[in-house]
């Protein structure tokens, strides 16, 4: 049972959407890159 | 190769004792206050019932009272005949959408996959060295100091679990309990993160949670880590719970959830301060009877475990305090030889930029900690959770950034951050809802992503797992094809005389008894050069070792040597020889294995 109601942050809009969006692709992408097309970007 | 009923008797010695402790955990729900409901509510009994059947079983094998599958069943069948029941938990949860409900029998799917191969061999060098060997050592005799062993000093909450399989002669089986932390955690952290984002995230989170490199490394061994995950996940979350309105009786689970960590891996005890400063900073004082009561419990529980090792170490603290509360059979020197090498074993500046590299080498890296990834969701969708947070969620990333900064410091490796980890998938389910809430593009970027994560993390999924499926059938041919070296190594010991010395291995495979001779195991053998040949011999001899295999690199063993300084002061001084009757077997690279008897006093008169 919740003791509080959820977390209900608003939804992004504007630049920060964007932004947003763009960092979601990003490190994603990132990830498949680093795991399967051997990009050595981090440790 | 195994029949079918073989492998459903191996299935069920996994299944038994697993659904005994969560029975087990049942009796706790109700004096807890647990509001928890299903499945969230199934892992919370398994997680309490865990805990105390391991104190159960600490006490059962100290006497050396056997605990056969069958018994451990029975038990929780006296328990259920009792008029224990799971219940019913708080109100209902908030409706899930239909998608929600695919995404949870997708999450069931992969628990019995899980489950299924987690019941293959144990190949995973921990768990195959000492892990298994610990607790065969416990279930072939009472619980006491094991020379030789020094792992029989640590905490070994999680291990004991494992001891209706050994007992029952299906060591395949123990890894079943890392399965089910892995289910458990899934489970909370499906109800954790329903509860703060929506029914339909929380599904996603879970789902993930057992779908990301960390799980699916960890469920098939024997490592104790999900355990300590769970409990220690537990532990802050029934605080967290008391800091946003919760009922005191949080307090107590938080208690019994942190002594439960802290048998499992002595490390683990950090989260008692960590959980003490999130109820102190998090807005809603306990009284300080509700503390006292609190840390009685942590006393009560860890009691046996402190009065176990104080008992077999002499240092009910062991390891840590050696030089003001001694180091019992075992060499201070070893100790700090042991601590020194955990930190080199994770060569990374203690710095920002470490702490930098540290954080994107568990996310996206290569994992070069042997202790699998967090996948990049929490990264990606974490962020967006911040939102105007209240005292409770500032206390709580308070201690969770200054445990990470522990890790961090202590040992960087994902394994040994357990508990912090399903934060992150929380907080990334409430990161993601609203990214999702944002309009119908960012619900694709969204789903996009998912989508192709959860491909990626599918394809090494089945990778790893689906070969262990068929290794259910066919263990020895799997071993034979993840390790031959050390099967090489398992047939050479079949020929040798026990105890029968070998550098380190697999341990749990071997036919006979073995002394590992790897200094870090034993506790009390440098098997390098310097150590005088003399005692090191006389030492084997007490431990009762006859013959050794040994790794050696051409030109030896052609030239009367093995390469090991030790066994060559041995061999030239007459004291150990060649046996020139067992051909030599490939070990790594160019080295062979070579059987070398140590040549009795008696024969040498």
């Amino acid at each position: 049972m919740p003791v509080e109601p959820p977390s209900d942050p608003p939804p992004l809009s504007g630049v920060r959407l964007v932004l947003g969006l763009l960092w979601i692709s990003a490190v994603v992408l990132l990830h498949l890159a680093v795991r399967e097309l051997g990009v050595n970007v981090v440790p | 190769m195994r029949g079918g009923f073989e492998v459903a008797e191996l299935l069920a010695a996994g299944l038994v004792p697993c659904l005994a402790y969560a029975v087990l955990g049942l009796p706790w729900l109700r004096p807890l206050g647990i509001q928890a409901r299903g499945a969230e509510r199934l892992a919370l009994a398994f997680v309490f019932g865990s805990g105390s059947a391991s104190l159960a079983i600490l006490l059962l094998r100290a006497l050396g009272i056997p605990l056969p599958v069958w018994g451990v069943g029975g038990a929780a069948g006296l328990v259920l005949l009792a008029g224990a029941r799971l219940g019913r938990g708080g109100a209902s949860a908030l409706p899930a959408p239909g998608w929600a409900r695919g995404v949870d029998l997708a999450s069931a799917a992969l628990a019995v996959l899980t489950f299924l191969v987690a019941c293959a061999p144990e190949t995973s060098w921990d768990g195959f060295e000492y892990h298994l060997p610990l607790v065969t050592a416990w279930t072939e005799g009472p619980i006491r100091a094991v020379p030789g062993l020094l792992d029989a000093e640590f905490r070994a909450g999680v291990d004991l679990l494992y001891a209706p399989m050994l007992t029952s002669g299906f060591p395949d089986a123990a890894a079943a309990v890392s399965a089910g932390f892995a289910l458990a955690l899934a489970a909370l952290v499906r109800g954790e993160a329903g509860r703060r984002a929506s029914p339909g995230a929380g599904a996603l989170a879970g789902c993930f949670t057992l779908l990301v490199p960390f799980s699916v490394e960890a469920a098939p061994t024997s490592y104790v880590d999900l355990g300590v995950a769970a409990y220690g996940f537990s532990a802050l979350r029934f605080a967290d719970r008391w800091n946003r309105g919760g009922a005191a009786a949080n307090l107590a689970a938080s208690a019994l959830c942190l002594g439960f960590a802290a048998n499992a891996k002595l490390h683990a005890a950090a989260l008692c301060p960590a959980v003490l400063a999130l109820v102190l900073l998090g807005g809603r004082r306990p009284s300080g009877r509700a503390l006292l009561r609190s840390a009685g419990l942590v006393a009560l529980v860890t009691a046996p475990w402190f009065v176990k090792v104080g008992i077999t170490a002499g240092n009910p603290l062991f390891p840590l305090l050696p030089g003001w509360l001694g180091s019992g059979p075992t060499d201070a020197r070893n100790l700090e030889l042991r601590r020194l090498r955990l930190l080199a074993n994770y060569p990374v500046e203690r710095d920002l930029s470490g702490l930098a590299r540290y954080l994107a080498s568990i996310t996206f890296g290569r994992s070069v900690h042997v202790s699998g990834l967090l996948g990049p969701l929490p990264l990606a969708l974490a962020p967006f959770a911040w939102w105007r947070p209240s005292r409770a969620s500032l206390a709580l990333l308070a201690v969770g950034s200054a445990l990470l900064v522990l890790n961090f410091l202590a040992t960087p490796a994902l394994r040994f951050g357990g508990p912090l980890w399903p934060w992150l998938a929380v907080a990334a389910a409430v990161g993601g809802r609203r990214v999702a809430r944002s309009g119908r593009a960012a619900r694709a970027v969204v789903g996009a992503a998912l989508g192709l994560l959860a491909l990626h993390h599918g394809v090494v999924t089945a990778q790893r797992y689906l070969p262990r499926i068929a290794a259910l059938r066919h263990p020895t041919a799997y071993e034979r094809a993840m390790f031959p070296d050390q099967d090489n190594l398992r047939r050479m010991v079949a020929r040798a005389d026990p105890v029968v010395g070998i550098p380190m291995g697999a341990v749990s495979w071997m036919p006979q008894p073995v002394y590992n001779l790897l200094w870090e195991r034993n506790g009390e053998l440098y098997f390098v050069e310097g150590t005088p040949p003399g005692p090191a011999l006389a030492l084997l001899r007490r431990r009762g070792v006859r013959s050794l295999v040994i790794d050696a690199e051409p030109p030896h063993p052609a030239d009367g040597r093995v390469g090991h300084a030790l066994v060559d002061a041995w061999l030239a001084r007459g004291r150990a020889e060649i046996a020139e009757d067992v051909h030599p077997l490939p070990a790594r690279g160019q080295r062979v294995w070579v059987l070398v008897r140590l040549v009795s006093t008696e024969t040498r008169r």
